[in-house]
């Protein structure tokens, strides 16, 4: 599936190079996937296309955090929620950052996210998630019924 | 709890609209929305049969459309007008197509529903799938379907 994913948006990029939508996909792709080379040089170009885009920044927190750089993906994902409030995908990514080290704040940004978003499904999932190991039950079943 | 499943497709508008609409058509409205499909089917036939003909009648009269001019006499325009106006309805025929098939394309990923979308995209022209916005969709597609077989 991945493959298939990346050949896709591969060949979007050949077609339009300045395509900046959708290219937080892309890096989330490249993140997954570990292509470290990709993903820096994905992210060094939108940075000189688009320095504004809120995707920009989450290709770049995208890059940090693939080298386990939490504190500067923190950073970028923050800026990218600055330049766009209502992007819930930066503070679901931003969540993901912290949820091994410091939970609390980590559910207050998928709790962000899911307020920028409400029927953005990878924060539900997490909430439901984060919820099952601390039995934090604010939405006792919500999550995935949200998220399905 | 109603509520919170509610409230979403409030301030949601656009976008919740086509879920909810899928929503309702497939709790509530079942039998009306089989009805349509089968009204669908039955029209788009009929359209693509007469795209298809009228398409072989302009290919074999006049091959190349000349533009119009103002130099030429009234009757010479009207001639003119009425042998265009088949190649206007394809056009048309086309672009309607295109875009429900685009459409449909979109609704069925925005409800997850990823294998319809992507066999909804496939069956564009070639020319459309090498658009930025199917491609775009095309990836962000079977990136969601990979994110699920590894979720369950």
């Amino acid at each position: 599936m991945y493959q298939k994913s990346r050949r896709a948006f591969e060949s979007l990029r050949d077609l339009d190079p300045y395509r900046i939508l959708d290219m937080e996909v892309y890096s989330t792709l490249l993140w997954h996937t570990e292509k470290h080379i990709d993903l820096s040089f994905l992210a060094q170009e939108l940075l000189s296309i688009e320095p504004r885009s809120p995707q920009t920044w989450i290709a770049i927190g995208n890059c940090f955090s693939l080298q386990k750089d939490k504190k500067q993906a923190l950073t970028c994902f923050g800026r990218a929620t600055q330049l766009d409030p209502g992007c819930a995908y930066a503070y679901t990514l931003a969540g993901h950052e912290l949820v091994d080290t410091r939970i609390d704040q980590a559910i207050n940004y998928f709790q962000s996210g899911i307020r920028a978003d409400p029927r953005h499904y990878n924060a539900w999932c997490v909430v439901q998630l984060t919820g099952r190991r601390l039995t934090y039950t604010i939405h006792p079943g919500m999550g995935w019924v949200h998220a399905i | 709890m109603a509520q919170l499943i509610k409230t979403p497709k409030c301030v949601h508008f656009g976008r919740c609209e086509l879920l909810g609409g899928s929503y309702l058509t497939q709790t509530l409205k079942a039998g009306s929305k089989e009805k349509k499909r089968q009204a669908v089917r039955q029209i788009s036939p009929s359209l693509d049969s007469e795209m298809d003909d009228e398409g072989s009648a302009f290919d074999e009269s006049n091959p190349a459309p000349v533009p119009l001019s103002r130099t030429r006499s009234p009757d010479d325009t009207s001639t003119r007008r009425q042998s265009e106006d088949p190649p206007m309805e394809i056009a048309e025929c086309i672009v309607y197509n295109t875009m429900r098939s685009c459409a449909r394309a979109f609704r069925a990923f925005a409800s997850y529903d990823l294998q319809k979308c992507l066999d909804e995209l496939e069956g564009l022209d070639a020319a459309q799938q090498r658009t930025p916005w199917v491609m775009a969709l095309v990836g962000r597609a079977e990136y969601e379907k990979g994110d699920y077989a590894a979720v369950r």
